[in-house]
């Protein structure tokens, strides 16, 4: 390479002399060190080193942190079933022990299997919850304890049931009430941990954005120190500092696709599995609230319709939820005409044919749609497990990234010391 | 985990912007009424005035014969009920011993029942024309005003207060307010409202036993949906006593062995009335012409009153006479 014609002008640094005080000293080497154009080159081979060094940085940094952002997203979206999941149970287990309730003596063993299990399942899911998401723990505490006392209030409302006694159906009717009237509480364990995951799964989408903007940064300074030296030198091509470019145009070639590929796909997932799996999950827990809804209407004979109101905000949810994911609501509207007939039946005076089309009917309604729910929950879920499963391209390129920051500061170093060798 | 976030804000901080937090989820816990709600004690509500005496109710029809065909009917709510072919009655379906519907058999049963089912049999000639709606007592009231029943057997006291919006039958059964409070069936209390100062008693809302507990301020007033919601409370410790009628406590008590009805002086005397919409004159002097003929022996030498009270009552609350009817309120002009 040709040395430049262009007259240099250095600057010897430090006065000799009285000598100087120690920090006046170290501020003369440092003068000296990055005067003139040999102290230019090596400021210049400093910062675009960092800069490289940054750029590998923020890009592990930004894989890693995708990575950790889809394992909390995770943990997150886990909890959200969790919650449903016990919310869906409990509603299972009202209904089902409303339902048996009507029949007090003559509750059938499967009924009452489907009780314990469903109240077991809740217990565990609540035990689940509680371990994986300290921010839920106020709530998820307050709903354990309701669900304790509601199990102890069914249990007397059995005993007293199958003894004759009317204060049975009091127990019932209190321990269902006071049970809904916590569930809200578990809709903010829901919506809470939902909130989390979608901010978790944004953050791809901002890493990508992050890491473009490192990228065009350190391209930029790469192409200030080349445009310098090509000024400074009258050299139009440093071998360095190109390839330093290049690896660092690789990286951020390879990185940000992967990354707002990634984004797309959990913007997907979002508006597909995990927003149909919620939908699900509520058209469950809400067919079941209006059965149990029945049941206490029932249970309390009453000329009140209290619940009438509150039957219906549970069968529009449900269906509503069913239709916005596609789901042939026949069956749910198959119970909706059994309820109607169980209305005008008790309101005909016929209390115990309402009965019976309630516990008989209805029962071989509910399986079918319960089959028909979880058996698409089971499909969202899997689909879920897939968008959440760990990319092995983020971890590569956790590793990948840094290693070429370090590379290419080396590099730009190369191509820097190879000019200051000329300079010399 | 943590570490890397937190070295990515200070990095990135200009970049990325603030990082994601767990905040705590919200905790809203609910506002539970299973426990009673506390009443005020500030203003006592009367239910009598000097001079009404509540009793006091229109003079019965002759007879109380089988309806005759409906259009020979000139009462219109007779005559609906004719021509519908069944009596619509309010009842407790949780009230042991006066109305409270049976599990087992899912059928209504009691003193208030039986009763209703006179007037049934002495309109219809069967005892089984009737339906029976179950209402609160909270409700009683409010049904006959939206008129979804003929009339209303379920433990009604007749105050002046509530002559102002339904019209009552003869008094038909005299209970006395009083306790129930943690005792071993089978023992005596003699507890009493000053016994029970700085205790929490129960009784159902819109009572007249919750408005005379306004003129206990001692005692901390508790109102419940029902008399059995109020049992519940009782059994779950909330409330250390039960006030209500005699007839009402002795089916609560008839539920759980650790609860007696205190035998001091009663509170109050309350005067059951079947209740009617205050516009259905012709039908509660039918009725009351009913309830007469239903006090007095008949060819067995007993009347189905008391019979009816030897079932439900004599052996819980003692002997007690069918109360003497007082007639001679007017009718009002126009009906």
């Amino acid at each position: 390479m040709k040395r430049a014609t262009r007259a240099v002008v250095d600057h010897p640094g430090g006065q000799r002399g009285t000598p100087a005080p120690q920090g006046a000293s170290l501020r003369g080497a440092l003068t000296e060190l990055f005067s003139g154009t040999p102290g230019r080159l090596r400021g210049w081979g400093a910062l675009v080193a960092a800069i490289c060094l940054t750029f590998g940085v923020v890009g592990g940094l930004t894989s890693y942190n995708s990575t950790s952002a889809l394992e909390r997203a995770r943990d997150d979206t886990d909890q959200v079933f969790r919650s449903q999941n016990i919310y869906a149970d409990l509603m299972l287990a009202d209904a089902t022990a409303g339902n048996s309730f009507l029949v007090a003596g003559d509750e059938r063993e499967s009924d009452r299997r489907s009780y314990d299990e469903a109240l077991e399942s809740a217990s565990r899911g609540l035990a689940s919850a509680l371990a994986a998401q300290p921010a839920d723990v106020r709530p998820l505490t307050e709903i354990s304890v309701a669900v304790t006392e509601y199990a102890r209030r069914i249990d007397y409302a059995r005993a007293e049931n199958r003894s004759g006694l009317v204060v049975g159906g009091e127990y019932q009717r209190i321990a269902s009430t006071d049970l809904r009237e916590n569930l809200p509480m578990l809709v903010d364990v829901r919506e809470a941990n939902q909130t989390r995951a979608q901010r978790e799964l944004a953050w791809p989408g901002l890493q990508a954005q992050v890491l473009l903007g490192a990228t065009i940064a350190t391209v930029l300074l790469l192409l200030c120190c080349a445009g310098w030296l090509t000024h400074r030198f009258n050299r139009w091509f440093n071998a360095g500092l190109l390839t330093a470019t290049l690896l660092v145009v690789l990286g951020a070639a390879v990185a940000v696709p992967t990354l707002l590929g990634l984004d797309d796909e959990l913007d997907g997932y979002r508006a597909g599995p995990l927003a149909d799996t919620i939908a699900l999950s509520e058209a469950r827990q809400s067919a079941y609230s209006a059965r149990s809804l029945e049941s206490l209407d029932l249970i309390a004979r009453d000329a009140d319709t209290s619940n009438a109101g509150n039957w219906t905000t549970a069968y529009l949810t449900a269906h509503n939820a069913l239709t916005a994911v596609g789901e042939n609501p026949a069956t749910l509207e198959k119970y909706e005409a059994q309820h109607r007939r169980i209305v005008a039946l008790d309101r005909d005076g016929q209390w115990s044919a309402a009965r019976d089309l309630a516990v008989n009917d209805t029962s071989a309604t509910f399986a079918k749609l319960d089959h028909q729910i979880t058996r698409r929950l089971s499909q969202e879920r899997l689909a879920s497990q897939r968008a959440m499963a760990p990319r092995p391209i983020l971890a590569g390129l956790s590793l990948g990234l840094p290693a070429l920051g370090i590379a290419a500061a080396v590099a730009a170093l190369i191509g820097i010391n190879h000019r200051l060798r000329e300079y010399r | 985990m943590r570490t890397s976030r937190f070295l990515t804000i200070a990095v990135l901080a200009l970049l990325a912007g603030c990082a994601p937090g767990a905040v705590a989820t919200p905790f809203h816990p609910p506002a539970s009424n299973v426990g009673g709600e506390v009443v005020s004690t500030a203003s006592p509500s009367a239910t009598t005035t000097p001079d009404c005496d509540p009793r006091l109710t229109y003079a019965p029809l002759p007879q109380a014969g089988l309806l005759p065909a409906a259009d020979q009917i000139g009462d219109r709510t007779l005559k609906a009920i004719k021509q519908r072919g069944y009596l619509i009655v309010g009842v407790s379906a949780d009230t042991r011993l006066l109305g409270s519907v049976v599990p087992q058999k899912q059928t209504f049963e009691g003193f208030d029942i039986d009763l209703a089912r006179a007037v049934a049999q002495a309109m219809f000639g069967d005892p089984n024309k009737i339906r029976f709606v179950s209402i609160s007592a909270a409700e009683r009231e409010s049904v006959l005003e939206a008129g979804s029943v003929d009339l209303v057997a379920r433990a009604m006291s007749m105050t002046c207060g509530r002559w102002h919006t339904v019209a009552f039958s003869a008094e038909y059964l005299t209970a006395y307010q009083r306790l129930l409070v943690h005792g071993v069936a089978g023992s005596t209390s003699k507890a009493t409202m000053a016994d029970m100062a700085g205790k929490r008693v129960c009784a159902p809302a819109a009572t007249s036993s919750i408005a005379r507990l306004h003129s206990y301020p001692q005692v901390i007033a508790v109102a419940a949906e029902s008399h059995t919601a109020c049992l519940v409370l009782f059994q779950e410790n909330k409330v250390d006593a039960i006030t209500g009628d005699d007839t009402i406590l002795a089916g609560l008590a008839a539920q759980d062995d650790y609860a007696v009805v205190s035998q001091a002086p009663s509170i109050a005397n309350e005067p059951y009335g079947l209740a009617f919409n205050k516009h259905d004159i012709e039908l509660v002097r039918y009725v009351n012409a009913v309830l007469q003929r239903y006090a007095s022996p008949d060819s067995s030498g007993t009347s189905g009153w008391n019979r009816s009270y030897d079932r439900w009552f004599r052996s819980v609350i003692g002997d007690r006479g069918a109360p003497a009817p007082i007639y001679g309120r007017a009718i009002p002009a126009g009906s």
